[in-house]
C-alpha cells in the first residue's frame, strides 16, 4: 500500500513538474492567434502611481481586442476603480460595455511588516481564487504592487491544471530604477509572467529576461 | 518726448516673470496711491507708465543686455502671487510638513520670492501654523485631502512633493519646478530610486526633510531640463505581438 502511494506520488509529481516546465516554456513564446477574437482581460490596478501607469498603457491599447475588461483594485483603494470608471467612460460613450469593477483584499499595505503580511496574503489568496474562478480571463495585465501576486499565482496554477490559459503581462513600475519590486521579483524568478517589462535600461541589465520598453509616464 | 514707459512681461521683477494681470493690478494701485490717474492706455496690453514715476521709484540698471530693475518701496505692490504647494499624497509625512512649517524653510522661500504656502498634509498628525502673512511673512494655509490636487499644482510656482510617482509625474507634466522630499521612515524605501534618477537627469530636485532648507536656498530653476513624457506604445505593441494581434 505504502509502495503504491509513493509510486503514485512520484508519478503525480513528475507529471506536474513536466507540466510546469511545459507551461513556462510555452508562455514565453508568441501566440499564434489566427481567430483574432477579442480576449477577456483582467486589469489589476495597484494604487496611485501604479494605476496612473496602467491607465496610460490601456489608453494606447485596442479596446476591441481586449474585451470585456475586468478591473480589480485593493479593497482599501477607492481611487483606482474610480479612475478606471472615468477611463472607461471616456473610452466608450455608450458607457462601460461589459466592463466590470471589483475589489480584492490586499496582500500587503504600504508600510505593513513582512510577518503580518503572511496572514493577509492568505486571505487575499482565497478571495483572489474566488474572483479568478468567476472571471477566468484570457489576458492579465498588472504592474504591482502586491495585489497582483495572488491573481498571477492562481492564473499560473489554472494554466498548469488546464483550467484556463491566461497570458500574464507584468509591467514593472517606473518607480523601480535599480531593483525589481517584490512582486516583480517573484514573477521574474518563478517565471509566472509571459512577459515582464521594465522601464529603465539599468534594470534590464540586471534582469536580462525582462524587456526594456522605455518610460510609460 | 518720453512721458510713458512700456512695460512688458519680459521685464523681470526680482528675477522672476510676473503675470501681466499682476503688473496691471500693481500699477493701478500704486498710481492711485500717489493720486495720479492711470493713463487711459493702462487698460491695454502692453502697459504704459509715466516715466517720471518709474524713475522716482525704481532704480534702473542694465545687466546682460536686459533691463532689470530693483524694487524699493513698491516691491509689495509689484510682487505677484507666487505659491508653493506642498503635497504628501494619500499617506502621512509629518517630517516633511514639520520641515516646511519651520521658520528657516519659510524664510528661505520668502527670500526666493515666494509669497504663499499651501500644504496638503494628508493623514499626518502634525498640524502646521496658518498665517495670513500680514507682517510680510509667507501666507500659510493647509488642508488634509482634496479631489482637485491638479488645480493646486497648476496654480503653484513651486511644488514640494513626497516621492510618490503619481505626484512626481503629474507635476513634471505641468512643467512645474519640483522638489521631491524622500520619506526615510518608509519600510521599503525604493521611492528614492526614482527621485534620484530624475534628479540626476535634472528634471527635479531631490531632498530629505532635513536638507530641504539647503535645497531651497540653492534653488536655481535655470538648470531644470523639461521632462519629455514617455510612450506606452512600445509595451502595447509587444503585448499585441505576443498575442498574435496585427502590429502596424
Amino acid at each position: 500500500m505504502v509502495e503504491f502511494v509513493s509510486i503514485f506520488l512520484v508519478v503525480i509529481t513528475t507529471i506536474i513538474v513536466i507540466r510546469v516546465v511545459y507551461v513556462i516554456s510555452q508562455s514565453s513564446k508568441p501566440v499564434r492567434n489566427t481567430s483574432q477574437k477579442p480576449l477577456s482581460t483582467l486589469v489589476v490596478l495597484g494604487s496611485g502611481g501604479h494605476t496612473a501607469e496602467m491607465i496610460n498603457l490601456l489608453s494606447v491599447m485596442q479596446k476591441d481586442w481586449f474585451a470585456p475588461r475586468y478591473y480589480i483594485a485593493a479593497a482599501t483603494d477607492n481611487m483606482s476603480l474610480q479612475k478606471a470608471r472615468v477611463f472607461e467612460g471616456i473610452l466608450d460613450d455608450k458607457g462601460a460595455d461589459g466592463s466590470q469593477f471589483m475589489q480584492i483584499y490586499r496582500s500587503r499595505e504600504v508600510g505593513q511588516s513582512y510577518i503580518t503580511s503572511v496572514g493577509t496574503t492568505l486571505l487575499a489568496l482565497g478571495h483572489a481564487l474566488w474572483l479568478m474562478v468567476k472571471i477566468r480571463p484570457h489576458v492579465i495585465l498588472c504592474n504591482g504592487p502586491g495585489t497582483c501576486i495572488p491573481i498571477c499565482a492562481i492564473a499560473f496554477i489554472f494554466k498548469v491544471l488546464g483550467i484556463r490559459w491566461s497570458y500574464i503581462f507584468y509591467v514593472e513600475s517606473i518607480a523601480r530604477v535599480k531593483r525589481l519590486s517584490l512582486s516583480g521579483l517573484l514573477l521574474y524568478k518563478l517565471h509566472m509572467a509571459d512577459q515582464l517589462f521594465v522601464q529603465w535600461p539599468q534594470l534590464q541589465k540586471q534582469y536580462p529576461q525582462a524587456r526594456y520598453v522605455g518610460r510609460l509616464m | 518726448m518720453e512721458p510713458f514707459v512700456k512695460i512688458t512681461s519680459s521685464f523681470g521683477v526680482t528675477g522672476e516673470k510676473p503675470s501681466c494681470s499682476g503688473i496691471k493690478q500693481a500699477i493701478r494701485s500704486v498710481t492711485l496711491d500717489l493720486g495720479v490717474h492711470p493713463h487711459p492706455s493702462i487698460n491695454t496690453n502692453p502697459l504704459y507708465l509715466p516715466l517720471q514715476f518709474i524713475r522716482s521709484k525704481i532704480q534702473f540698471h542694465t545687466q546682460h543686455k536686459a533691463l532689470h530693475y530693483k524694487m524699493d518701496d513698491v516691491n509689495s505692490h509689484f510682487k505677484s502671487k507666487k505659491e508653493v504647494f506642498v503635497t504628501v499624497g494619500t499617506t502621512s509625512f509629518d517630517s516633511l510638513v514639520r520641515a516646511v512649517d519651520s521658520d528657516q524653510v519659510k524664510e528661505a522661500l520668502l527670500e526666493k520670492g515666494y509669497t504663499h504656502l499651501v500644504i496638503q498634509m494628508g493623514r499626518g498628525s502634525f498640524v502646521p501654523r496658518k498665517s495670513s502673512g500680514e507682517d510680510g511673512s509667507l501666507v500659510v494655509d493647509y488642508f488634509t485631502f482634496s479631489s482637485s490636487i491638479a488645480d493646486y499644482l497648476r496654480s503653484a510656482s513651486l511644488v514640494i512633493s513626497h516621492a510618490g510617482s503619481g505626484s512626481i509625474f503629474e507635476t513634471l507634466r505641468m512643467a512645474k519646478p519640483l522638489i521631491v522630499v524622500v520619506n526615510e521612515d518608509l519600510m521599503d524605501n525604493h521611492q528614492s530610486e526614482l527621485a534620484e534618477e530624475l534628479a540626476e537627469r535634472k528634471h527635479l530636485f531631490c531632498a530629505r526633510p532635513q536638507t530641504l532648507c539647503e535645497v531651497i536656498k540653492s534653488l536655481s530653476l535655470d538648470i531644470i531640463v523639461p521632462y519629455e513624457p514617455g510612450d506606452a506604445n512600445t509595451v502595447a505593441k509587444l503585448i499585441n505581438k505576443h498575442l498574435g494581434f496585427p502590429v502596424d
